[in-house]
């Protein structure tokens, strides 16, 4: 998703991949490429937050905080061998992962195990930034209750989802950045559509009821 | 081929190698319940796929593009300081070499004096070029920078037999390494009183 006032930024520089664009504006200041690389994934990078937080105060925060890292770190963490997209990913979900930890309340969760789902009690708590809260946003109502939905889904499952669904990260690379085993992440992708399906079912059944 | 549970999640996102994925679509064919899962989960995968994208606020953009420039701004800074300092970094090590080499050519002055000392000190070399038979002559020795002993003031048949007499006085050094570079510059040049 391009944006509006991206057409000062000459045509040779979309036909530019992501590591020139990178070897330009840390090496000769170009402006012009990290607003390229800007209009390129900025709408990824913001819509993984914003689902991730549900929150359009709190998501511009964690997006700007995001590259006001990745602009300072660009010269000492960056390794141009890497791709700078999924360095960038990184930050973002390590930041957004921080916000959502420090909104959790602290709690004894040691006796709230649930076998079905495999999470605890702090897993299911519901982000302060969650719930009902996703209503900024222009969105038509089937997506609503999508974001709805994902936004209760417990964390660590729905970071596999928006990790995969915005960057179609293979689920190793899931697995490396979550820190856990491939199978791991495998799993909690597949209790996520597991969960997803209920609350459409139930859902479907409330308004079933309903009419 | 035993199934996981994790398997149909690696069918659905297409990360089983070829042969498993024959072979996991012939277990589909055989097994329902798993045809059921399987099924049911792409159902709500290709829900997720209406996600859209969701742009970030103009204005959050704006303050990042201008975060960046800012950026650029403070680092050319932060590159000129080193310039600075580099440059009154030489010009330090410049007046401290140029220093020392002062001081060293002083000290070599010194040792070339040293030198001829030894040999009887430049006074007994003026003494002994002050012979009666050339006093109508005046002839002055001196040492140039490199510790070379000239002589002014002599015809070259003069000199050469000044200089072979001198040189007859040099004696050898029988073990340089115990001495400090003083006394072996003393004992490299020095002669028999």
């Amino acid at each position: 998703m391009r944006l509006n006032n991206s057409d000062h930024i000459p045509r040779r520089y979309e036909q530019m991949e992501d590591k020139e664009l990178v070897h330009l504006f840390r090496k000769k200041d170009d402006q012009l490429a990290f607003q390229e690389l800007m209009n390129r994934h900025q709408a990824k990078i913001y819509s993984y937050i914003y689902s991730m937080i549900q929150n359009r105060e709190t998501a511009n925060d964690i997006f700007q905080e995001t590259f006001t890292k990745v602009i300072t770190k660009m010269d000492d963490t960056y390794n141009e061998q890497g791709k700078w997209i999924a360095w960038v990913m990184r930050i973002a979900h390590n930041a957004t992962i921080d916000h959502i930890r420090k909104q959790k309340r602290f709690v004894d969760v040691s006796s709230s195990y649930d076998k079905e789902s495999k999470t605890d009690f702090y897993d299911r708590l519901p982000d302060e930034d969650t719930p009902g809260q996703h209503d900024q946003m222009e969105l038509d109502e089937s997506t609503s209750r999508l974001l709805k939905h994902i936004g209760n889904l417990p964390e660590e499952q729905r970071t596999v989802v928006m990790l995969r669904h915005y960057y179609e990260m293979p689920f190793k690379e899931i697995a490396e950045l979550t820190g856990v085993s491939i199978n791991t992440a495998l799993g909690r992708m597949r209790y996520a559509l597991i969960n997803l399906r209920k609350m459409f079912d139930e859902e479907h059944e409330k308004e079933s009821n309903n009419v | 081929m035993s199934i996981k549970k994790t398997d149909s999640i690696s069918y659905l996102y297409n990360e089983m190698d070829p042969s498993e994925q024959v072979e996991f679509e012939r277990l589909l064919e055989k097994n329902e319940n798993l045809l059921i899962e399987v099924e049911s989960l792409r159902n709500v995968s290709s829900k997720l796929e209406k996600l859209p994208e969701l742009s970030a606020p103009q204005g959050v953009i704006q303050s990042v593009c201008e975060e960046a420039s800012h950026k650029t701004a403070s680092s050319k800074r932060m590159v000129k300081k080193p310039i600075y300092f580099a440059t009154a970094a030489l010009l330090t090590i410049g007046f401290m070499a140029g220093a020392l080499i002062y001081e060293s050519n002083e000290s070599t002055g010194n040792v070339g004096a040293a030198v001829i000392g030894s040999s009887g000190s430049t006074e007994s070399v003026q003494n002994q070029v002050h012979t009666p038979q050339n006093s109508s002559r005046e002839i002055t020795p001196w040492v140039d920078r490199n510790d070379v002993l000239h002589f002014s003031g002599l015809d070259n048949e003069r000199s050469d037999s000044l200089l072979q007499n001198s040189y007859q006085r040099l004696t050898r050094v029988n073990n340089p390494s115990q001495n400090s570079i003083y006394q072996r510059n003393l004992q490299l040049t020095g002669s028999r009183q």
